[in-house]
């Protein structure tokens, strides 16, 4: 199977007066596989469905490869899409679903059926074929939605938030599945998700988006532990912004910048467990909160500012005794202290 | 062990929403159920007043019996066909549309169902004769050089039936095709899937359901149609409906039309079960394949 | 005041008026047909006997007739009726024998009566054709009707045996003398049968009802028409382009009767007597051309000199007539119309 590098240019999309695409420019490997992350409204979806050929931009371009598809109607892109939920067809059962982009080909019966087959077993579903969709678990629509899409070998695959339908334990797994999936077949794929953990988990860059804009292209670690913008790093995790001069004590950290990002699970209340260079915050606690792996508590600097610390419970022994109103100190290694270019507290 | 004061609560509850549909089953039971038995009894009773299987007899073994039903079932599958061919594009555009465009061209086609039956057939009349706008249209366009006979024939009767049960039609099937997600549409085309297959292999069977309940109100009307055929028809069609008039009017044989009546009852009844066996079967069958 | 006394005040006057007014119900065909029979006949004799007369309008009256005895709800008292109908409706009991110390049984002509259903006025069935179609050469007889190479054109004929099968046999040469006694021979029915099944596929319209008669002549929806002469005079008279000749039409009478078990029986008779004097059916013409039955009608000069022309029974125009015959209808209708139908579903 054979994937492309997708190109998007300058793509505009508007809505009467309201942005959806504001310019997306966007380059995606042969292979990779992206994660279009943003709250709702951020443009994600409007861009995959562009993409599809569902959504028709005001301006720019869409390269597949080196195939300008901006103006191909979407049943000539050849492109895998599994939408969000799912979009089964009711009328058929389980088989015919994965067979129907084969059909549709006119390929020989012998090979529709065989190739249906493979897809199913790739998703582990061969036994459940003669099914009616009604009767089939969310997993197991997921699963043939997945089969379905990679059945007739699309050059790219896009996938609107697949398992949002999902409880918890099922979304991991699939989460896992979908990766294997793409890392077996090397399929160029496009994966929209609102869900920061999500996007950690499975990407090879993440794609941050925000009121119609890209935010920040890279990989998990550095969009993580390096956000370019103060809505990327509260967007990714709990994190803190602090204007230098709310800090105690400052050793081995630039303390140029504007603002400071610390998020909430790299502070220590022991400043041995910190270490030697870091970050020193002084307040009083408001309030603490037990959430099993890990206590988060409350801290209000002297400005006024609110500072969340996150204590790993194995760590917190003292925690469950801290009383509100108390003063305290939370510690921060250089390491985990990073500059925010341009963001004010 | 339930608490039996509790389970008395639960049965009063029940009774209290069954209580509810007392109304309408009395007024069901008195306007449905009652002149049908009376219709059935009459069928039975002579004009001397004794029961016998006579007006059964007569009705079943005349000609005009059958050719009546021939004629009402003509005009009933011709409507049907002529409503769906019309109706079920109708439907998608609408279903397709905006919808606040949606919302204006429904109120447009539903504008007939404003107006009473009488008043439009009357109006097929002056469109459709001899002298009618469309004729006159027609033949100053130099288009025909004679008037078409579009009236007071088969040609015309259908026409008005059809202006009649359109709306009707396209309710049900207007409805079903709303109903279809979107998603469902657009996945079929990333699949590769054009216009045409679409429609095809996902509108026409997820809205197969729309379209059978479409073609059964257009049954249950045309069946018993009246006035189109007895106004548009020009005395030249004659379904069982003009028969049972004309039975009553003239012959005032209240036996014979009740078999009639009961014989357009039975073929409504069949053609009902027939459109349920083969909607199972197309169900069953578009479920296995594309 | 509270609404219940409002009420109890209507009740009190709804009871009060049957002490003063004797009440009657009277059901005709409605129409311009109803308006007229309430204008010269039955309204001012209503005021003459002092009754409150009710009208009920009904197109299709012994359907309505047999429905109302055979349920036992009879609410109307006079009911007007087509003779045949009449005699119909006589043979299945479902009329009052008529009081003829009440009505003066002088007023009817020897041929004409009847001891159920009272007849009061005539019409004739007629040929009325389009001016603009045939100008000063329109057919003249039944034959030429059927001529369709000579005479081409749209045909509009009655969808009822009634009067057809009679034309029928005009058209084929029977004399109109002879017209029932060659219908009552088994070869006479299928020969007027025949006769129409050949006209059939040049007739555009069988119509249902007299108005849509009128209409089709009036639009010139069809050239040449069969329908009731009343009609046809009042299309020319209101300045359509149609003519009609009385030459070899079927004159055929409407009557009054009593249901059986009618509410107000006397007062029916007595509202019979009062609406059909001479002077009372010689006014109905000032509405619509059906002329008197009652010959008394004629006389001294209640009808205008120059109406007669337009009534089927003036002598005339009764010379070529036939008169249609109740009693054979009676006898042999069921069998014509079945007949006739199946000529139509063929």
């Amino acid at each position: 199977m054979k994937s492309l590098a997708i190109t998007i240019d300058s793509v505009r999309k508007t809505y009467g007066t309201y942005i959806a695409l504001d310019d997306v420019s966007l380059d995606i490997k042969a292979g990779e596989f992206l994660t279009l992350l943003g709250p709702s409204g951020s443009g994600k979806t409007t861009l995959l469905m562009a993409l599809a050929g569902f959504v028709r931009p005001d301006s720019g371009k869409l390269l597949l490869g080196d195939q300008d598809i901006t103006r191909l109607a979407p049943n000539k892109r050849d492109i895998g899409i599994v939408f969000q939920n799912y979009a089964l067809f009711p009328h058929m059962n389980v088989l015919a679903n994965v067979e129907y982009p084969l059909v549709l080909r006119k390929a020989p019966r012998a090979e529709v059926r065989k190739r249906a087959f493979e897809a199913l077993a790739r998703v582990k579903l061969e036994d459940l074929s003669e099914r009616n969709i009604a009767a089939l678990s969310g997993g197991q629509r997921q699963r043939v939605a997945l089969a379905r899409a990679i059945v007739f070998e699309p050059r790219v695959m896009l996938m609107d938030e697949p398992l949002s339908a999902l409880d918890k334990n099922l979304r991991e797994t699939m989460q896992y599945e979908i990766r294997r999936l793409h890392d077996d077949l090397g399929i160029t794929t496009i994966y929209v998700t609102h869900d920061q953990r999500e996007a950690l988990i499975m990407s090879d860059r993440i794609v941050v988006m925000n009121s119609g804009r890209i935010q920040q292209i890279d990989t998990p670690q550095r969009i993580y532990n390096h956000p370019s913008t103060r809505f990327v790093a509260e967007f990714m995790g709990e994190a803190n912004i602090i204007a230098p001069g709310l800090v105690r004590r400052i050793d081995g950290v630039d303390a140029s910048p504007e603002a400071l990002m610390i998020r909430a699970e790299s502070f220590h209340l022991d400043a041995k467990l910190a270490g030697r260079d870091g970050v020193a915050l002084e307040g009083t606690l408001r309030a603490k909160a037990f959430r099993g792996e890990n206590w988060l508590l409350t801290l209000v600097l002297d400005g006024g500012q609110e500072v969340l610390v996150c204590i790993p419970a194995a760590l917190a022994s003292g925690c469950a005794e801290l009383a509100t109103g108390q003063s305290m100190t939370a510690f921060a290694s250089a390491a985990k202290v990073h500059a925010i270019p341009g963001a004010r507290t | 062990m339930a608490d039996p004061a509790l389970a008395a609560d639960a049965r009063r509850e029940r009774r209290f929403f069954l209580s509810l549909s007392l109304p309408a089953l009395f007024i069901v039971g008195l306007a449905a159920i009652l002149p049908i038995l009376w219709i059935i009894r009459q069928s039975f009773l002579t004009t001397g007043g004794e029961y016998s299987l006579g007006n059964y007899d007569k009705v079943l073994s005349s000609g005009l019996t059958w050719s009546a039903l021939v004629t009402t079932l003509e005009l009933s599958f011709g409507t049907l066909a002529i409503c769906t061919l019309l109706g079920t594009p109708l439907a998608l555009a609408l279903a397709s549309a905006r919808p606040r465009v949606a919302n204006l061209l429904m109120a447009f086609v539903m504008l007939p169902l404003w107006t009473s039956i009488l008043v439009r057939t009357y109006g097929w009349l002056v469109l459709l004769r001899r002298d009618g706008l469309i004729n006159a249209a027609l033949t100053d366009s130099g288009l025909t050089a004679e008037p078409l006979p579009l009236v007071y024939n088969f040609t015309g009767t259908l026409i008005g039936m059809v202006h009649y049960m359109l709306p009707l039609f396209l309710l049900p099937v207007y409805a079903a095709m709303r109903d279809i997600d979107a998603n469902l549409i657009r996945a079929a085309a990333s699949m590769g899937a054009t216009l045409g297959q679409t429609i095809r292999t996902v509108i026409l069977p997820l809205s197969a359901g729309g379209i059978f309940s479409g073609s059964i109100i257009v049954f249950i009307y045309t069946l018993g149609f009246f006035i189109t055929p007895a106004v548009l028809g020009g005395g030249k069609v004659n379904p069982l409906s003009t028969r049972i008039e004309r039975t009553l009017s003239t012959f005032q044989d209240w036996g014979s039309a009740s078999v009639l009546g009961i014989l357009l009852l039975v073929v409504m009844a069949l053609i009902g079960v027939m459109f349920l066996a083969a909607r199972r079967l197309l169900t069953r069958n578009g479920a296995a394949h594309a | 005041m509270s609404w219940i006394r409002i009420s109890l005040a209507a009740f009190a006057i709804s009871a009060a008026l049957p002490v003063h007014a004797q009440t009657v119900t009277i059901t005709t065909a409605g129409g311009d047909y109803g308006n007229a029979m309430k204008e010269a006949m039955w309204s001012p004799a209503a005021k003459e006997l002092g009754y409150d007369v009710r009208e009920e309008t009904l197109s299709d009256g012994l359907a309505a007739l047999k429905m109302q005895v055979t349920s036992g709800a009879v609410t109307t008292d006079v009911i007007h009726l087509g003779s045949p109908e009449g005699a119909q409706a006589a043979a299945q009991s479902l009329l009052e024998p008529l009081d003829y110390k009440v009505i003066d049984p002088k007023s009817v002509p020897d041929g004409a009566k009847s001891d159920y259903c009272y007849p009061f006025d005539s019409y004739g069935t007629v040929m009325s054709w389009n001016t603009k179609t045939y100008g000063e050469n329109p057919p003249k007889t039944w034959v030429e009707f059927w001529d369709v190479t000579k005479f081409p054109g749209r045909r509009a004929l009655r969808a009822n045996a009634q009067d057809s099968i009679e034309i029928a046999l005009l058209s084929d040469g029977v004399a109109p003398a002879d017209i029932y006694s060659v219908l009552s021979t088994p070869e006479g029915l299928e020969r007027a049968i025949k006769r129409l099944e050949a006209i059939k596929p040049n007739v555009s319209v069988w119509w249902t009802s007299g108005a849509q008669s009128a209409q089709l002549l009036k639009d010139g929806e069809a050239d040449l028409v069969i329908t009731w002469n009343g009609r046809a005079e009042t299309v020319k008279k209101d300045g359509g382009a149609a003519d009609y000749t009385f030459k070899g039409s079927v004159i055929g009478t409407d009557c009054l009767g009593v249901p059986k078990g009618a509410p107000n029986k006397e007062a029916a008779m007595k509202l019979i007597a009062a609406m059909t004097q001479p002077a009372r059916v010689a006014k109905l013409t000032d509405f619509i051309a059906y002329g008197p039955v009652n010959p008394a009608g004629y006389e001294g000069g209640l009808i205008p000199e120059d109406r007669l022309k337009t009534l089927a029974t003036a002598p005339e125009n009764a010379g070529t007539s036939v008169f249609s015959n109740a009693d054979w209808w009676v006898k042999n209708g069921e069998a014509a119309q079945k007949a006739f139908d199946e000529m139509m579903s063929r």
